[in-house]
């Protein structure tokens, strides 16, 4: 589903990103983790096409992004760390847009509007001013934009961050359901006890560069993900 | 604490000079300086315009022994211009500022903050007044003690001017949390404002005329319904027992306001929007094209804001309001296009010029030349859909184009009918009319692409001071000065048509070559710019 091939992207003299390779397949939930500027949210921007890569190339479904990027664009959501939204519209007003853009239909959007709002609780609050919203209620707003046009592959920086319990345990579910329809998502986090529990493959990246990547399995062993990331981040010191 | 809240404020006053919003960091002494400079200058301007008209007033009201009257006058000028400069200013300061909480939340007494910031739009009064009262004072060149009173009543008139902008700034504050649609209310209150300055900028002529000749019978009218007016001019003229009077009713007005915000002053910077939540009804949205929908957010973007809609949307506003005022006043318009060319030997002329006027004032709509700027940290919404960002770039675009066309093709036409073109003069200045809006709005949008700002913490920094804006609107003034200028230098050896079809094929080429800029290398910046 994903392919990235030697990606290195650097800013200046400084290389966020360094040779990094992931093949992400359908049905898979990836993490990545990393310590504050690791280089976790460069790749993922890299990935949406936000970015250009200094070197190696990603592929969606086969397709190169930086050849085909809208028809990569359409297999994919993506959700920042911070997903500020356009303030001057309403909660329903910003998802019919993303949903225009996405040519999904009237039946359709109307449909998971109202499934995803209702698991979300924020249905009571779709005519609202995004301007009005607390960064909790926008952030899953932005979840609902994502899932709205059924994307294949979603991309997620830090979605947790914000959520509230409930929202929290909603989003797992999804993100399950996603791959076992046959997508895949990419996302990072710094809860290594939601990585550990929800994730099929995880990647730990250090300073750019890939320290360690697998199965859930392969990387922590009989350990806990916590205990090996932290012993990685040591013995890379 | 008080001394420490005062020089806090100041501090913050003083940051228009020190600090860069634009950039978000302090300026350099240098870059401090030419701004300061700047300041000056305008300053300067503005105590010239005042100066000039104190001078018409000064010499008949005093040989008609009204001195009074004269300071009366220039008095309650002075009161107008301080609380039209800084009505909404004031509002910022005392209800908008960004530390609101975190002083609600130290052991500070309302009352001191509140104290701190109406001395901040006092001093920033004083400047305001003086640049009317100041040049009133010094062309009617008293001496002695009526000086002495005269220099006193800038702090007395400050003082009445501040009260007066408390209290609408407080009137504003009170309306505001109220409100549900804040933007056109911001609106109308500015186009209000603006439609005031521009009747009283048009009658101010008549009125002095009127004043001066007949000084009497205006002096008995302010003695009858303007005491306080009649007794601020005796005070000026040397009165003591009406400087003490008139001072102490404005002291006494602004304990009586100091009062009244302080009690209410924690209410309002706590309260949240009281308006009614939008009730969400289901209902089905006919799918829209990408195209359709671009357009849709970029229209929704301009008429949400108020400072987006004033800055780069006024001259849509003139030109309709021209085209209107110019079938009405068909006669004379054309009399003095006639007088004016016809003195050139150039009458030809008339509908290249009608066409490059129009061209001048669309320049002052700049609705794409911010529109990258203003994606701010929102720009990956766009960047990670499935649309080109050329597609993007020609809906900022056909905003412009189509904002801007409609009142031009208005006040074009109306300019080709009463000017007394032909109809195909009138449809090639359509031509041209047409390409320039086209040029100016893929231009704006090509100076945003190299320069974008998506750092703003204020929008009015991308609307008003970016420089993409500033290249747009001096860029239009070129090109319609330019077709002006060739215009007339060419006119002797081709006919207007054969102008007017030239300028239209030069302004759609240029048109061309920057959409081929933006189809390429634009799209390509747009793709991958980041906050």
């Amino acid at each position: 589903m994903l392919n990235i091939q030697h990606l290195t992207k650097r800013f200046g003299d400084k290389t966020a990103v360094s040779d990094l390779s992931l093949h992400i397949m359908p049905g898979e939930i990836y993490g990545f983790i990393g310590h504050n500027g690791a280089g976790k949210t460069t790749t993922l921007k890299c990935v949406v096409g936000i970015l250009k890569p200094d070197a190696g190339d990603v592929t969606i479904g086969g397709l190169s992004v930086k050849d085909e990027p809208t028809a990569c664009k359409r297999m994919l959501a993506y959700i920042p760390d911070d997903p500020t939204l356009y303030a001057y519209m309403t909660g329903i007003k910003y998802l019919n847009f993303v949903a225009d853009i996405y040519g999904v239909s009237s039946e359709t959007r109307t449909e998971r509007i109202r499934k995803y709002g209702d698991l979300f609780e924020l249905t009571g609050d779709l005519a609202q001013p995004v301007s009005a919203y607390s960064h909790g209620m926008q952030q899953k707003l932005s979840i609902i934009a994502a899932w709205l046009h059924d994307p294949k592959l979603i991309i997620m920086d830090e979605p947790f961050v914000g959520l509230d319990p409930k929202a929290s345990h909603t989003l797992k579910q999804m993100m399950r359901e996603v791959c076992d329809a046959g997508g895949a998502i990419f996302f990072s986090t710094h809860v290594l006890e939601v990585a550990e529990k929800l994730c099929d493959k995880v990647a730990i990246i250090k300073e750019g560069r890939l320290i360690r990547s697998g199965t859930m399995e392969e990387v922590k062993g009989d350990e806990s993900l916590e205990s090996v990331f932290l012993e990685l981040e040591d013995e890379n010191a | 604490m008080l001394k420490a809240l005062i020089k806090k404020e100041l501090a913050m006053l003083l940051t228009v000079y020190t600090f860069d919003s634009r950039k978000g960091r302090p300026r350099s002494t240098g870059a401090a300086i030419v701004f300061a400079l700047l300041f000056l200058f305008i300053f300067a301007l503005i105590f010239m315009l005042f100066y000039s008209l104190a001078q018409g007033l000064s010499a008949p009201l005093t040989e008609q022994g009204l001195e009074w009257l004269y300071f009366s006058l220039m008095g309650l000028l002075t009161i107008m211009v301080g609380v039209i400069g800084s009505v909404f200013t004031t509002y910022s300061i005392l209800y908008k500022a960004k530390d609101n909480e975190l002083l609600l939340s130290m052991p500070i007494p309302p009352a001191y903050i509140l104290f701190a910031r109406m001395l901040t739009v006092f001093i920033m009064n004083i400047v305001c007044c003086a640049l009317v009262w100041v040049p009133a004072i010094v062309v009617h060149g008293s001496t002695g003690l009526p000086l002495v009173f005269q220099i006193l009543l800038l702090f007395i008139l400050t003082l009445l001017v501040t009260v007066l902008t408390c209290f609408l700034g407080w009137v504003i504050a009170l309306v505001a949390g109220r409100l549900n649609n804040k933007t056109f209310a911001t609106v109308a209150v500015s186009l209000i404002l603006v439609g005031g300055y521009y009747y009283f900028y048009f009658k101010i002529d008549r009125m002095i005329k009127y004043v001066i000749a007949n000084g009497a019978e205006v002096a008995s009218s302010i003695k009858g319904w303007g005491f306080p007016a009649w007794q601020l001019g005796l005070a000026s003229t040397g009165s003591v027992l009406s400087l003490i009077g008139f001072s102490l009713a404005v002291i006494a007005l602004f304990i009586l306001t100091y009062a009244i915000l302080s009690k209410t002053l924690i209410g309002l910077l706590t309260a949240k929007r009281a308006g009614k939540k939008a009730v969400y009804r289901e209902k089905r949205e006919k799918l829209a094209g990408a195209d359709s929908a671009l357009l849709r957010k970029e229209l929704k973007r301009f008429v949400s804001s108020s400072t987006y809609l004033l800055n780069s949307g006024f001259g849509m506003l003139m030109m309709a309001a021209a085209a209107a005022a110019l079938l009405i006043k068909a006669d004379t318009v054309y009399a003095a296009a006639e007088k004016v060319l016809g003195a050139m030997g150039n009458l030809g002329i008339i509908p290249v010029a009608a066409a490059a006027a129009v061209c001048l004032i669309t320049s002052a709509d700049n609705i794409s030349a911010p529109s990258v700027s203003l994606e701010g940290r929102q720009i990956w919404i766009l960047q990670t859909m499935p649309v080109d960002a050329a597609r993007v770039l020609k809906a900022k675009k056909r905003l412009h184009v189509l904002l801007n066309g409609v009142p031009a093709i208005l006040l074009t036409a109306a300019l080709g009918f009463v000017l007394r073109a032909k109809i195909y003069e009138i449809l090639l200045m359509l031509c041209v009319v047409g390409a320039f809006i086209w040029l100016h709005g893929a231009f704006g949008l090509m100076m945003n692409l190299l320069k974008p700002n998506l750092e703003w913490t204020s929008e009015a920094v991308p609307i008003k001071q970016g420089m993409p804006v500033m290249f747009s609107m001096f860029g239009g003034w070129v090109v319609a000065g330019a077709i002006l200028v060739t215009g007339l230098l060419l006119s002797s050896f081709m006919q207007p048509w054969m102008l007017l079809a030239v300028h239209a094929v030069i302004l759609t080429v240029l048109a061309l070559l920057v959409e081929g800029w933006l189809s390429k290398k634009g799209s390509e910046i747009f793709s991958h710019i980041t906050v």
